[in-house]
């Protein structure tokens, strides 16, 4: 009996499971092969608990030159007044958004503010305005129409993008706003120079109370945050040309350009600098981005950089509350639509705490206090302001502005990570109490790397001359190097870098000590087997005109277009790249694929390489793809000067990679200078060193090691047999 | 027995349950699970300005045989010429069976006037200058000066330069005569073509330019546009003008100097009538480009009203970037349009094969004209109306 009773409990068990297995298994089947997901509009339309209205006015530019962000900000609303009316709406009320066009003009404005007063009258149940004052005269009407007693209603006055420092200034008890004051754009964007590792920076500005705020805004952040040169230049707004700034600051060749300015000058003055092959990075405020910028400049807007008090739409909607939008309004979601989103939902949740419909009591719960809202966890001071705003960092790709990453305000910025680049001396060893350090630029990218070790160790125990390294980024060490903050930079890349250098020599600010490493490469590869043997998919694949016939294989599934795997919009190579697209007329057919970093570049190109995928990449010379996986460049027309001066129609030019040493070097350490001057290494040597390093997850510095455990007869020819004796000493001591 | 029987009873219940449930969810899952239909196509249709039709249209079939998709639906775009006035209107007043998902129209100048007779309409602008969804410029032609070979020497020698532009035509047309101006008499009065201002956007943007030259700036407001000594400045010209046809400048190309001595034409027309015009008549048209020089844009603009989609909305830009990619620029050149990518070079196609002509690879930018407000046009017209036809 027991046996039974257990067989049958063990029986219902087992069946139920299998049943409930079997359910569970097709259902999981069933929703990949659906593929649905449930959406805003298809979740009922009028939940019947709600009763009576709480509108919402949303006053704004419907039309003119930012009808895209009035448009937007009240597609927002909606979608958050179609989501929250599902949830009970405003204290049981449904809430209705209705769009004001005032044409951001003051006469519009006063157009507007007449609208709603009339809705007042007749009787609308006015929970709240959000409004989008774009000048001082219509925030005057704006306080005078919503604010004091005239609409005999008091509804809470909500701004997504109220940042002039005198309306944050503002106390009115009914009047929040969303955003940080614009100054902060100048803060944040030095914060991102200097995270970037960029140590000098010149700032052009319009010459307006706007770009003179900001002006001064960069110089006192450039100040707290220790970045050593902030150079200033203002531009005329209405000027047709900037060619005498952008003279003086091609003279400068900052590594960071900071522009505050509205986006018509923008177009103008990048315009012209863009001219003569600008190549530090760019940084502007929310005003100048604009795609006015973007399509005057082309491939050269790519990788520039704009810090915006909203976030791109894809970051913070879910992807189902994108598909609601896109069906509740007919259009994809734009930044303002997150302002008017969360406009919304500050003033439902200012209700819901009041527990009434008043609209004084619904400012007295939201003052002092945090809400939730799509933009984060907004705290508010007795103010109206938010008291911890974040900054949002937007970079061009593609032609389009992408989110990057989100920062709060006042977050202490952190300098750039040291790349693994060692700080102290290599050699664990008591060197001479008065020998001061010899400071390398510990270049971010691994080539620079295995240089620096090589010489450092060499330095270090051949002549007992402590080293250290200084990290960062090429532009701003090669300044240090002009300044005489650093002693010695092994890898001067030219051309690309031909104007800096040329200029830097020609004012005897540093010495050539010659060549590194020369003639290596950068250009379009792909696996051998895609080309070549009996499975080869793209027989006749040679050179970057035969693309067109093979743009099938590179197309991932569903795409319309095939990729060309690439690394970071930043990077100037990235800009050269979107040329030649469009200069061989592969744009159509071809996009930029950015993988954001070399080692995610590195990374999926192996992974299609495993596999044996088609695979298209950017690379360059010395990396270890090039050493370990067997790679065919594509052929381009040669290099001329002419052809990279025009539509660089053609190869790359081969790079020569020089060391640079600080103009008195060769006279502080002659015996330093001379082991630099006859130091000479192979390009792929570094490759092989640099798959070492890879294959076996040793860090790049032990590679270098090895390499000179195992190559004496090379580095030992550029020292004196004492010298080379004393580093054999070292390497032995290891 | 009933010790035994019972909990088998329970046994085969709750087993009956189990299958129950699974034959349930599986015939549910079954049910969803069936094939599903292909995803709806997507159609554009593309309003195109006549000027730059050909183009779109060769752009369209090469978009279409390409099959591309967005958000997994088939594009295909259709495309519909139509000159910028007519469907001004039309956008203006909704007049659509089933409304255009994008237009590219002239110039920027017809965007706005559709914004502004659509507001009271909609409440809102139904294009855009700016986010994603702004109307942008696909391809560019100035307005130029179309002068007969022997014209032009005249009016060169007498003025001293190789440079013509409004301000010497007015110095021609207050002479009158050709011979007055040291040319044969055989071709009696000074006569120019300008477009119909009511029919072509050609003809209100030639006025435009004028006004440019008149106060000898890119741009130009309502009120300048109004100003009686402009206007009577401009009717110096117009009233050398034999004939404001729709078919002013086709007329003239076809007639010679019986017609016009010289017109405001449109460069690509131009161009692409320029080998006819080699075989028809023993001398070239000489091509100038005024200074400022007007131009038409051919912005791109998407429809933002309701009744399109997000999706149909989203292919209409996919279209758009398609237009703007090298190789559809370049074809553009071939129909003497110049390209509006930023990297895209202009010495090709028709402007490289007629540069015996006067064509200019490069035509400076700071010298363009600004479109003009709907209330300048708007005056411009009711003055040409009152002057010209009533």
């Amino acid at each position: 009996m027991k046996l039974t009773r257990r067989l049958s409990i063990r029986g219902v068990t087992l069946l139920l499971l299998l049943a409930l297995l079997l359910s569970a298994c097709e259902g999981r089947g069933g929703d990949e092969a659906n593929g649905e997901s449930t959406t805003v509009a298809e979740l009922p339309a009028e939940p019947v608990e709600l009763t009576g209205e709480a509108i919402v006015y949303l006053v704004g530019p419907l039309s003119g030159g930012h009808a895209e962000k009035g448009q937007a900000q009240v597609a927002g609303a909606r979608l958050a007044a179609h989501e929250l009316n599902q949830r009970g709406g405003l204290l049981g009320r449904e809430i209705i958004i209705r769009p004001v066009n005032d044409r951001g003009t003051l006469e519009g404005t006063l157009d507007a503010a007449a609208e709603v007063q009339r809705a007042a009258d007749a009787g609308d149940e006015l929970a709240g305005v959000v409004v989008f004052e774009g000048s001082d005269p219509q925030l005057t009407a704006v306080q005078e129409s919503y604010l004091g007693d005239a609409l005999g209603a008091s509804p809470l006055v909500v701004s997504p993008v109220s940042t002039e420092p005198e309306r944050q200034a503002l106390e009115q008890t009914r009047f929040f706003r969303l955003s940080a004051p614009h100054l902060e754009q100048a803060s944040e964007i030095a914060a991102m120079v200097l995270e970037a590792g960029l140590e000098d920076a010149a700032v052009v500005h319009s010459a307006n109370a706007y770009g003179e705020a900001l002006r001064s805004g960069f110089e006192d952040a450039a100040q707290a945050f220790g970045l050593e040169a902030v150079s200033t230049f203002a531009i005329d707004p209405d000027a047709n040309s900037h060619a005498g700034v952008v003279e003086q600051v091609q003279a400068l060749n900052p590594s960071a350009l900071i522009y505050a300015g509205g986006d018509l000058e923008a177009a103008v003055f990048f315009g012209e600098l863009f001219g003569f092959e600008f190549q530090g990075s760019v940084f502007g405020t929310e005003r100048a981005q604009s795609y006015a910028v973007v399509d005057e400049l082309g491939c050269q807007a790519e990788g520039m950089n704009f810090a915006s008090p909203l976030p791109g739409p894809s970051t913070v909607f879910e992807a189902n509350q994108l598909a609601g939008f896109a069906e509740l309004t007919g259009r994809n979601a734009e930044p303002y639509a997150v302002a008017g989103y969360a406009a919304v939902e500050l003033i439902v949740e200012a209700y819901q705490r009041a527990g009434t419909l008043a609209g004084e009591a619904a400012a007295n719960a939201l003052r002092g206090a945090q809400a939730s809202t799509v933009m984060g966890e907004l705290a508010f001071d007795e103010a109206g302001n938010v008291s911890n705003p974040a900054m949002h960092l937007f970079q061009v790709e593609g032609r389009e502005f992408t989110h990057r990453r989100s920062r709060p305000v006042g977050e202490v910025p952190q300098q750039q990570a040291d790349n693994g680049a060692a700080s102290g001396p290599l050699l664990a060893r008591d060197f001479a109490a008065d020998a001061a350090p010899l400071v390398f630029a510990g270049l971010d990218w691994d080539s620079a790397s295995f240089s620096n070790t090589v010489a450092r160790f060499i330095v270090e125990s051949a002549f007992d001359i402590p080293t250290r390294s200084e990290p960062g980024s090429s532009v701003p060490l090669f300044q240090s190097l002009r300044r005489g903050d650093l002693d010695i930079y092994m890898e001067t890349w030219l051309p690309n870098s031909q104007e800096l250098f040329e200029s830097a020599l020609a004012a005897g600010q540093i010495v050539d000590l010659g060549l590194n490493y020369g003639d290596v490469a950068q250009g379009w590869y792909v696996p051998r087997y895609l080309v070549e043997g009996g499975g080869a998919q793209a027989p006749e694949l040679r050179s970057v005109e035969d693309l067109p016939r093979y743009a099938d294989l590179f197309r991932p599934e569903g795409a319309n277009v095939a990729q060309l795997l690439d690394g970071s919009p930043g990077w100037f190579s990235y800009k050269i790249n979107c040329m030649k697209l469009r200069a061989y007329r592969l744009d159509g057919r071809f996009a930029q694929f950015t993988t954001g970093s070399e080692a995610a570049l590195f990374e999926r190109l192996s992974a299609a390489y495993e596999a044996e995928e088609p695979v298209l990449a950017y690379l360059f010379e010395p990396t270890w793809p090039i050493a370990g996986l067997d790679l065919v460049r594509l052929e381009e027309p040669d290099f001329t000067p002419e052809c990279w001066e025009g539509d660089k129609r053609c190869a790359f030019p081969p790079s020569q990679v020089h060391i640079a040493v600080a103009a008195d070097l060769p006279e502080r350490a002659p015996e330093v200078s001379a082991f630099l001057e006859a130091f000479s290494l192979q390009a792929d040597d570094i490759s092989e060193s640099l798959l070492l390093s890879t294959e076996q997850e040793i860090p790049i510095e032990e590679a270098a090691l090895r390499w000179l455990e195992n190559n004496q007869e090379v580095w030992s020819a550029w020292l004196s047999d004492e010298a080379a004796e004393r580093v054999q000493q070292a390497l032995a001591e290891q | 027995m009933k010790r035994v029987i019972a909990p088998l009873l329970t046994l085969l219940l709750v087993a009956g349950v189990g299958v129950a449930i699974y034959i349930s969810v599986r015939d549910q899952q079954r049910t969803v699970s069936e094939p599903e239909p292909p995803p709806e196509p997507i159609t554009v249709t593309v309003i195109s300005a006549i000027a730059a039709e050909p183009w779109v249209r060769s752009a369209a079939e090469a978009f279409n045989a390409e099959e591309r998709t967005v958000e997994g639906r088939e594009v295909t775009i259709e495309v519909i010429g139509e000159g910028g006035l007519s469907a001004l209107n039309r956008w203006a007043r909704g007049e659509f069976d089933e409304v255009p998902t994008a237009w590219i129209a002239e110039s920027r100048a017809w965007i706005e006037q559709a914004n502004e007779a659509a507001l009271e309409r909609v409440g809102q602008d139904i294009f855009l200058a700016g986010g994603r969804y702004r109307a942008q410029p696909v391809a560019l032609s100035p307005l130029v000066w179309g002068i007969w070979e022997d014209a032009y020497g005249t009016l060169a020698a007498h003025f001293g330069s190789e440079q013509i532009s409004w301000r010497e035509m007015h110095e021609a047309a207050e002479q009158g005569s050709w011979e007055a101006i040291g040319g044969s008499p055989e071709y009696g009065s000074f006569k120019l073509v300008i477009a119909h201002p009511r029919r072509d956007p050609a003809g209100l943007t030639a006025m435009v330019g004028a006004a440019g030259a008149f106060y000898d700036k890119p741009g130009v407001s309502a009120s300048e546009l109004r100003a009686p000594e402009f206007l009577d400045w401009l009717s110096v010209k117009l009233d050398t003008v034999v004939d404001f046809s729709p078919f002013g400048a086709e007329n003239m190309l076809l007639f010679g100097r019986s017609n016009g001595d010289a017109g405001q034409i449109l460069e690509s027309y131009l161009l692409t009538q320029m080998e006819d015009l080699e075989a028809r008549w023993d001398q070239p048209l000489r091509i100038v480009y005024p200074d400022p020089i007007a131009w038409f844009d051919f912005p791109y603009g998407v429809y933002m009203g309701p009744e399109t989609s997000a999706a149909e909305k989203e292919a209409a830009l996919a279209f758009k970037e398609f237009l703007l990619t090298s190789e559809q620029q370049a074809v553009a050149l071939e129909h003497g349009l110049r390209p509006a990518c930023a990297e895209c070079p202009s010495d090709g196609g028709l402007i490289a094969r007629w540069d015996s002509v006067g064509v200019a690879v490069n035509v400076p930018s700071a010298s363009r004209m600004r479109a003009a407000s709907r209330s300048g046009l708007d005056a411009l017209t009711e003055w040409y109306v009152s002057t010209y036809e009533e």
